[in-house]
């Protein structure tokens, strides 16, 4: 009975209240007569209790929430003006954080739209460096024969399947297309367990790496966009490099290979391999020691991740014992394919970046909450007869405060929905402001339920977060001060209201806030342009680049050289050209790398990795690195000729210290097993990225180490810009069906590496820009509340003789206390806060100077804004003020 | 006044009142007899029903009979509660004769 009671008090007070004895009485009439036909009927009838209560509470609740919901929407209509600025500012905040979520989701969390992508797995080599000087273990591809020698070996993984990527021609359209595509071996597509969208997908015959099976499989994007979605398509033939090939199926949507960032749209059979494959890689399918090849595997069902891992480590043992040579100190890594969607040795970096990202729009939410709180609460203060009068008239406390939690959720509820609207807009500009790395991927940023249900999420925490105070705010009200909208005890000093004490607090927290932003916009506006003064070792501000792909059946191999040197030749006659090269690696592009051991340098039994770029002998002319001894490259280094290279100082000094690498000898290890002669040594140059430490690297002819995929690069002392689409027309005219893509300025190429730290410096200033327009109008809000409040007691002081100088103090004291104590706060955190985020600020970033010089505008602004209502304290007539109310 | 329909509880609670005043457990017991024991008014929802309907003006607090219990609140019906029952059913007969109709010319 006394559970009863309880439940009844808590559940439904009104009826409760009104019917106490009634209730109880018939209750225990109830349970006694249930309690005669035995306890089972007894404990029935108890929980009948229950449920009735529950019930009719249930229907209360709900029209309680029917009225405050229209009690709110009748207020917030009525009070436009705040209404926009609320919804405004919350709905910018959580569409920010959805955007960033909706990014970080569709980039990290779920790159590939998989049917039960767990079962998927990407399998790496991995190597152990058995000396210094090596190149660091990393990920690393697989050969063919030991690709074949692990899929016998394997029992845990139901397939296993090689595949490689390349670019290639595609033609028969009225301009030919660059399209990326994946070259699939056997089992492919069983490891991903997806089902054609229409067709068919390889036969186990074509599959396979013999027979030269000329079929393709088209991505939806693909034949969406060129095909027009006809499914004629199938049996049809395109021309890819200039081969025909007969279109077996088109993949489901959205399923564009194992690389979340190079969004395959052909897949063709690892027996083209050969044809499509540039010179180099042509052996490539029979060589153990040519690691071309990545794996996608599919778990066995009743295999783990663990399980498999285990099976082939063991047998990359044997493998190790069976073919030292190629093989020693070489494991195997099983990882799920979504860990492997984004280059596996850069996801550190990323998640990390979007971990960062996320913070900074988190952060973003909470000043928009401490100042939408700030507002709710002038408001309450401002409707506290209207309150006081309810209160009088029998409304319960409770009651007041779920009306203002409910004005607060609808406030959140508008700016989840502006939030979301706008989330949809950013995402699309932020999208195709992409940089190049980016470029081919294939991310699905539609909105889709982790993103909704996340919006939701956030909308609902931001409502009760900042509509917490106010709705307690609302039912503490002091009735008959509230009734006479006076503060008791006006003449009374120190008499502190509750609500002023919290919006002080809260004052101080959103100033802070403000201040951390501004600091981190600024700290990574600096490391920006540190970044920017970095020196990337070459002319980069007056070069501009396009590459393309000069494979085609109808023009050899042995045609190629010729053709590079009439490409160069006629790029450098174009009218403001000064000189034209060309290469297969672009500036701070990835290119190739050689294994090698070198005469008179202590390497280790595995020799280490150099990275090289094949270049013609204009290249160190056209982008501006300088030689340091004996000599570059010429035409006379042709295939036919002596193997030559030359490196950079880093190389000579790594290899040889002290030494002189003019003359040394390089070798490449098995089974290329060139010797080559060092010719040169030019300066250091950034490779890779513009942070980096001065790496060895090394510059062979192109003649001497093919390629087809090149970069043609062009100097010129005008702005690259006004020169580069003639050069591009021009070498068009060579061959009418090389598509030429990427045309762009170096610089801007380098801009583009420092995507991440540009965006998050934006983001964070735009928000901080907002958010301290947010704080310094609260503060302007609340110094001119707190005058309007005190006016009376200011009448007072100076009736009594005080100054008016000593009012203004007086006054602003009181309001620039909390805006003081958030700068400091603010300073403290920032300065704790900054180094955390090194990682991806360019050059170390002394964080105390930063956070001290944003504390110092959050400052000015403040002070600013307390200037102006304290003009209004000089003309403050004390006679006025004395009768005010 | 404007016909609002009447919930089954409040209906019966009407219909439990249309003849004497009774105090709450009494009209409990009066809906179980009169629907043969097919609705049973449990105490939370029998008291805000009956706080529904003051409200509303179709019931008000009456004097007990004579000789009562003090401490028994009684309620009795008002004129507007009574043509409020007398509409409902009305309304239900209408539907109960449609109904049959339809019935019976379905079966036809």
């Amino acid at each position: 009975m006394r559970l009863y009671r309880l439940i009844l008090r808590w559940l439904v007070p009104h009826v409760w209240w009104a019917h106490r004895e009634e209730l109880e009485e018939m209750a225990r009439e109830a349970v006694d007569q249930a309690r005669a036909r035995g306890r089972a009927a007894a404990l029935g009838t108890e929980l009948a209790l229950a449920r009735d209560a529950l019930r009719v509470s249930r229907r209360t609740l709900m029209e309680g929430v029917m009225h405050d919901l229209r009690y709110a929407l009748r207020g917030l209509s009525a009070s436009k003006g705040f209404t926009v600025a609320a919804v405004l500012s919350i709905g910018l905040a959580i569409g920010a954080n959805t955007t960033i979520f909706s990014l970080v989701h569709a980039l990290l969390i779920n790159p590939l739209p998989l049917p039960d992508a767990g079962r998927v797995v990407a399998v790496f080599r991995t190597f152990q460096p058995q000396a210094s000087g090596q190149a660091a273990a990393g990920l690393l591809p697989v050969s063919y024969p030991n690709y074949e020698d692990l899929r016998a070996q394997t029992t845990s993984l139901s397939a296993l399947a090689a595949y490689s990527f390349t670019q290639v021609n595609l033609s028969g359209g009225d301009e030919p297309a660059r399209v990326a595509a994946t070259i699939a071996g056997a089992g492919y597509f069983e490891a991903f367990g997806i089902t054609p969208l229409t067709g068919r997908f390889f036969t186990a015959d074509e599959a396979g790496d013999t027979g030269a099976h000329r079929v393709t499989v088209l991505s939806e994007r693909l034949w969406r966009t060129s095909y027009g979605a006809d499914r004629g398509i199938i049996g049809r033939t395109i021309h890819l490099n200039g081969l025909a090939f007969t279109v077996v199926g088109v993949a489901p949507r959205g399923f564009h290979g194992a690389l979340a960032l190079f969004a395959s749209d052909i897949w063709v059979p690892m027996s083209v391999y050969p044809d499509l494959a540039s010179a180099m890689f042509r052996q490539a399918l029979g060589q153990r020691a040519f690691r071309a090849f990545l794996m996608v595997g599919r778990l066995a069902p009743d295999a783990t991740v663990a399980s498999a891992q285990a099976e082939l480590a063991a047998a990359a043992e044997g493998l190790a014992a069976a073919f030292p040579e190629v093989n020693r100190g070489r494991g195997v890594r099983v990882m799920p394919i979504a860990d492997a969607a984004t280059d596996p040795n850069q996801q550190a970096l990323l998640s990390r970046g979007g971990v960062m990202l996320m913070g900074a729009v988190a952060l973003v939410l909470v000043i928009a909450c401490v100042n939408l709180s700030n507002l709710l609460l002038v408001r309450t203060w401002r409707r506290r007869r209207e309150r006081a009068v309810r209160l009088a008239l029998g409304a319960s406390r409770y009651r007041l405060v779920r009306q203002q939690l409910v004005e607060s959720l609808v406030i959140s509820a508008l700016g989840g929905a502006a939030g979301l609207l706008l989330a949809r807009w950013a995402r699309e500009l932020i999208w195709r402001h992409r940089p190049p790395a980016f470029e081919q991927a294939a991310f699905d940023l539609t909105l889709n339920v982790p993103v909704l249900v996340f919006t939701i999420g956030i909308t609902l925490v931001a409502g009760l977060a900042f509509g917490l105070v106010p709705a307690l705010q609302a039912g503490s009200s002091d009735l008959i001060s509230d009734l006479r909208q006076r503060q008791a005890g006006g003449l009374v000093r120190g008499r502190r209201w509750r609500g002023f004490d919290l919006r002080d607090a809260l004052l101080a927290l959103q100033v802070a806030l403000c201040v951390v932003a501004i600091a981190g916009a600024g700290a990574f506006a600096r490391s920006l342009q540190a970044a920017r003064a970095i020196d990337p070792g070459f002319d980069h501000a007056r070069l501009g680049i396009m590459s393309f792909d000069a494979a085609s059946p109808a023009r050899g191999e042995d045609a190629l050289p010729a053709f590079f040197e009439r490409v160069v030749d006629t790029a450098s006659g174009v009218p403001g050209v000064r000189a034209a090269a060309l290469a297969d690696t672009r500036p701070l592009g990835a290119g190739r790398a050689y294994r090698l051991f070198a005469d008179g340098a202590d390497l280790g039994p595995m020799g280490v990795y150099v990275p090289f770029n094949a270049i013609t002998p204009e290249y160190f002319d056209t982008v501006g690195i300088g030689l340091i001894g004996g000599r570059g490259l010429t035409r006379f280094d042709t295939a036919g000729s002596r193997p030559v290279a030359v490196v950079n100082d880093t190389l000579a000094r790594r290899f040889w210290p002290g030494g002189d690498a003019l003359g040394r000898r390089l070798r490449l290890a098995p089974p290329l097993g060139t010797e080559i002669e060092i010719v040169g040594v030019v300066e250091t140059a950034k490779y890779v990225s513009l942070g980096e430490e001065p790496s060895p690297y090394m510059y062979l002819p192109l003649t001497q180490a093919p390629a087809t995929a090149v970069t043609l690069h062009v100097s010129t002392p005008l702005p690259p810009a006004s020169v580069i689409d003639d050069v591009r027309l021009a070498v068009r005219q060579l061959d009418a069906g090389l598509p030429i893509v990427d045309v762009r300025e170096v610089s801007a190429a380098i801009d583009d590496t420092l995507w991440a730290p540009a965006m998050i410096a934006l983001l964070l200033g735009v928000f901080g820009l907002v958010a301290a327009v947010l704080a310094v109008t609260g503060i302007y809000a609340m110094v001119g509340q707190l005058f309007n409040q005190r006016r009376h007691e200011l009448g007072v002081r100076m009736a009594l003789g005080g100054r008016p100088v000593d009012a203004m103090r007086f006054i602003a004291r009181k309001g620039l206390a909390p805006v003081v104590a958030g700068l400091l706060i603010g300073t403290g955190a920032a300065a704790l806060l900054l180094p955390s985020v090194g990682a991806l600020l360019y050059g170390a970033q002394a964080s105390l100077p930063v956070a001290t010089a944003s504390a110092g505008v959050m400052g000015v602004a403040a002070i600013a804004a307390t200037a102006v209502p304290l003009r209004r304290v000089l003309r403050l007539d004390p006679l006025s003020a004395l009768s005010a109310d | 006044m404007a016909d609002v329909a009447l919930t089954p509880h409040q209906f019966q609670i009407l219909l439990a009142l249309a003849d004497a005043p009774r105090h709450g457990s009494a009209i409990a017991r009066a809906v179980g007899d009169q629907t043969g024991g097919r609705m049973r008014l449990w105490p939370v929802m029998l008291y805000s029903t009956l706080d529904q309907l003051a409200t509303d003006g179709f019931i008000q607090e009456a004097a007990g009979p004579p000789g009562g219990s003090e401490r028994l609140r009684y309620y009795r019906l008002t004129r507007t509660g009574r043509r409020a029952l007398a509409a409902e059913a009305d309304r239900l007969e209408a539907f109960a004769a449609q109904a049959r109709a339809r019935l019976a010319g379905g079966s036809r």
